[in-house]
């Protein structure tokens, strides 16, 4: 029998507890002095009691010490164990848990680490008493409180679903508290990078880096077109082919209508978009990656191969002002009239993916911390370094100028004369269009679909310069910006990530509390029909080349406390218990009071 | 002052219909409800007495000097009022552990007031230390007697015995005395003064107060039981079989109190301060007219 405290601690408070029992009944046991009308029946009595009470024990002061001694316990968490051996597993049931092992095995790194689960048990815990499992996805939950019989997991443990998980394993040990008594072994693609016990292990089948492919999201553009993200999590480059199907509304549902594929190229690493044009009436679309020919060398999980994404009705174009002053001071406001909305740059922070809404986005004055998923024009000058940092240059000279570039049409070198220019180190894939001292201060480039201009030098208020060329050269650059679109800025959609393979559907079976799996899902509501496209993507989970390390949690010393193990059955007992005899305890001295 | 609230209405109607009497016949000093020693006037035949110069010749029975031709003089029984004595005790005991004892006291003591005034009877009132020998008689009587009482308090100091004693010293008629106490002293003492009032020729009638913890204390493990009236301290370790000790002893004290009672003609009356007012008066006070 292994007994223990969860807080010892309150242990402490026996000593004056007890210290006032016996000072509270040493004081009950004093003479009480008490004025009576006559002594004259008093002085007939024997004052010493008799040979057999004189011997009666003082019972209620061991009943009051038996009581405080069961509150005690309830409060230090007293438990106790029968004797035998007791496992605590964590099996990390993530969705990188769903990777392929190795090329030469088809079997994915769950299943290896349950098999390993099995061995471990037949090889380290013969005589094993019971077995607790935890899972950490969706998120971290225990199957039951206390320990259960092999046989009653071991049928379960065949159905553990990789999936996606709300915290990382990680996390969730981060926040365990776990003591060395414990036999725990955790189950994971993770290493460990701190010592190991006996009773007390990482466990892992992975060894190294794999390949693996993801579509990270699916962005409908303005013209007719949608944008497959496509993250290669590879350390070659590849070229595959993606899918994309698309679905139209009808009596029945959605239904596909059209398929398209594209082939794409990647390099180690390296984010690739794929633009497809589709029909107007294309409510849905749901892109994968082909299959075909793929090995699971270099995509190891496969459910990250596919997204969805719904197309909403058409909206009217808008365009975003990223800026401290004022819609009004800016000027903007006639040449994008009833479309410009304005946003601070710290709410513009506070809400990133809003941008996506927009076929526009101006920053004025502000550098973001990454590149938006919409067309977009950086203006640089003084602002604070973000996924550009900016050089200022006093009374520059321009060094280049690109004729072929449009956004200088109608202007020429001498139109300019710059008091201050801030130049910027621009990613490769733009093109420099003025430099001066052989710095860029104006360029444009494309990242996919999506078309941006780095502007290195005032542009805002457009309405107060005196600058004609300015105007002009902010006109060509919007007409640029605008340029493909047949119908400018007239669709906007959602970014969705990674979905949800029919099998992690039975983790609704077996948790109960998955909400809704991945997929496009129609809701009816007041007559009308919607559609949600749900996706799961994580990076996190898709990077396989990075082979992640973990800490143990740290074992708690001198203290038999653990999260993991429910140690304190006997606390709800022992309370209740401890009221029951206090209870009693009332109505025996009650009754005693009423009988005297 | 007015009466207690446990005068009710209903309890004077009940007390109109009782009356003290004597068990014997005292000599009264105005014409009242009882029958006197003396022989006068009257309704009741007493006897006859041989004629002597100066009596009144109404009184001759002439039937009688008819048949003996002799003067015989018929004389009938005088019906007189009775001095009622009450002798209140008003020690620390009587005030200890609450005021209940002597409120007791004071309700039976003016329910005897009440029952005397309807008599037309004199009342004379002893509580020592405060009254000695005081005398009632009217129609107000008994809220004369309440206005007193109500001033009477308890004191330790006094020494009941000579009070008691010196109020009966200056009592030229005896009469019927009610003596309300807890008779919880010293057996001595109270004997004594048993005998003090029986050496008055009274017809002596004893009201025993009591609590009902007095009859049963409560339980408790360890006391010291301080005497209100001497300080006395006495040590005691109740348990349950001290209580029924103490409850046999209690008897044996009543039971040896109404024994010494019998012996001396000495009517005695326990109640307990529990009971209803009325119960007692009914039991305790004179009889139904």
């Amino acid at each position: 029998m292994n007994l223990g405290f969860t807080a010892p601690g309150f242990l402490l408070l026996a000593f004056p507890a007890i210290g006032f029992l016996i000072f509270a009944y040493l004081n009950r046991g004093q003479a009480k002095r008490q004025f009576v009308s006559s002594t004259i029946i008093f002085k007939q009595l024997k004052n010493r009691p008799n040979v057999r009470e004189k011997v009666k024990l003082p019972w209620r002061f061991f009943y009051e010490l038996l009581l405080l001694t069961l509150l005690l316990l309830a409060i230090a968490g007293f438990y106790w164990q029968s004797p035998g051996k007791y496992w605590q597993v964590i099996i990390d049931n993530s969705l990188s848990l769903s990777a392929v092992a190795d090329a030469s095995s088809s079997r994915n790194i769950l299943a290896l680490n349950i098999a390993q689960l099995k061995n471990d048990r037949q090889d380290r815990f013969k005589n094993l008493s019971g077995i607790k499992v935890c899972l950490t996805a969706p998120s971290f939950q225990c199957w039951s409180e206390g320990f259960e019989s092999w046989e009653a997991v071991s049928s379960k443990l065949n159905n553990i679903p990789a999936i996606p998980a709300n915290d990382s394993l990680e996390s969730v040990l981060g926040s365990l508290t776990i003591a060395p008594k414990v036999n725990l072994t955790i189950y994971s693609d993770y290493l460990s990078n701190s010592r190991q016990s006996n009773n007390f292990r990482l466990s892992t089948v992975r060894t190294g880096e794999l390949g693996n492919l993801a579509i990270t999201e699916i962005i409908s553009r303005p013209n007719h077109t949608v944008s497959v993200g496509i993250q290669a999590f590879v350390s070659t480059p590849i070229q595959k082919k993606v899918k994309l199907y698309s679905l139209v509304e009808n009596s029945k549902g959605l239904e596909v209508a059209e398929i398209k594929e594209a082939n794409f190229k990647a390099n180690p690493e390296e984010k690739v978009f794929v633009d497809f044009k589709i029909f107007n009436n294309i409510r849905a679309v749901i892109a994968e990656i082909d299959p075909a020919g793929i090995s699971s060398a270099i995509d190891a999980i496969s459910a990250d191969n596919i997204s969805y994404q719904v197309i909403n009705q058409q909206v009217s174009a808008a365009v975003l002002l990223v800026s401290k002053n004022s819609l009004a001071e800016s000027g903007l406001e006639a040449v994008f009239p009833g479309k410009l909305k304005l946003l601070s740059p710290e709410e513009y922070q506070a809400v990133p993916e809003d941008a996506q809404k927009y076929s526009l986005i101006i920053f004025d004055n502000y550098i973001p911390s990454k590149f938006p998923s919409s067309n977009h024009l950086i203006v640089a000058s003084n602002a604070e370094p973000g996924v550009l940092e900016t050089t200022l240059q006093r009374s520059p000279k321009i060094t280049s100028w690109d004729k072929e570039s449009s956004l200088l049409r109608y202007l020429s070198p001498d139109n300019f004369s710059f008091k201050n220019v801030w130049s910027a180190k621009l990613p490769s894939w733009f093109q420099p269009v003025i430099t001066s001292n052989n710095q860029t201060i104006l360029a444009t480039g494309f990242q996919g679909p999506i078309r941006s201009i780095y502007w290195g030098f005032p542009l805002l208020p457009l309405e107060k310069s005196n600058n004609q060329a300015l105007a002009i050269l902010s006109l060509n650059a919007f007409k640029w910006l605008e340029e493909e679109s047949q119908s400018p800025l007239s669709f906007q959609g959602e970014t969705l990530a990674y979905v949800l393979k029919d099998q992690q559907l039975e983790s609704e079976k077996i948790n109960g509390n998955w909400e809704l799996a991945a997929g496009i899902i129609q809701s009816v509501s007041e007559n009308k029909v919607n559609f949600i496209a749900k996706n799961f993507y994580s990076e996190e989970e898709s990077n396989l080349l990075a082979v992640r390390k973990i800490a143990l949690p740290i074992l708690t010393r001198n203290s038999d406390k653990s999260d993991l193990i429910n140690t304190n059955p006997n606390l709800n007992q022992l309370i209740w218990l401890a009221w029951l005899m206090l209870l009693a305890s009332f109505f025996i001295w009650r009754k005693g009071k009423a009988k005297a | 002052m007015p009466l207690p609230e446990s005068f009710t209405p209903q309890l004077l109607r009940q007390l109109e219909l009782q009356q003290v009497k004597a068990r014997k016949a005292f000599l009264g000093s105005r014409q009242g409800a009882h029958y006197s020693p003396k022989r006068g006037h009257g309704i009741e035949f007493s006897d006859f007495r041989q004629y002597q110069p100066g009596d009144d010749l109404r009184h001759i029975d002439w039937n009688l000097v008819a048949r003996s031709e002799r003067f015989y003089i018929k004389r009938f029984r005088e019906e007189q009022d009775l001095l009622v004595h009450l002798i209140l005790d008003n020690s620390a005991s009587m005030f200890n552990p609450g005021a209940a004892k002597w409120n007791r006291v004071v309700e039976l003591a003016l329910a005897i007031g009440y029952l005397s005034s309807m008599q037309q009877d004199r009342l004379q009132l002893a509580v020592p230390g405060h009254f000695i020998g005081k005398k009632y008689s009217g129609k107000n009587l008994v809220y004369k007697l309440a206005d007193d009482l109500n001033l009477v308090r308890s004191n330790p100091t006094v020494t009941f015995d000579a009070d008691l004693k010196l109020s009966f010293t200056a009592t030229n008629f005896p009469g019927v005395a009610y003596y309300i106490s807890d008779f919880l002293d010293d057996p001595e003492k109270i004997k004594a003064n048993f005998q003090t009032l029986l050496a008055r020729n009274l017809d002596l009638r004893v009201i025993q107060v009591l609590t009902p913890e007095e009859k049963l204390p409560q339980i408790g493990t360890k006391m010291i039981a301080i005497d209100s009236e001497t300080g006395q301290e006495v040590p005691l370790e109740v348990t349950a079989s001290s209580l029924v000790e103490y409850q046999k002893a209690f008897n044996a004290h009543q039971k040896d109190w109404q024994e010494y009672a019998y012996q001396r003609q000495i009517a005695w009356y326990s109640c307990d301060t529990s009971e209803k007012l009325a119960d007692i008066c009914r039991s305790v006070l004179g009889v139904s007219k």
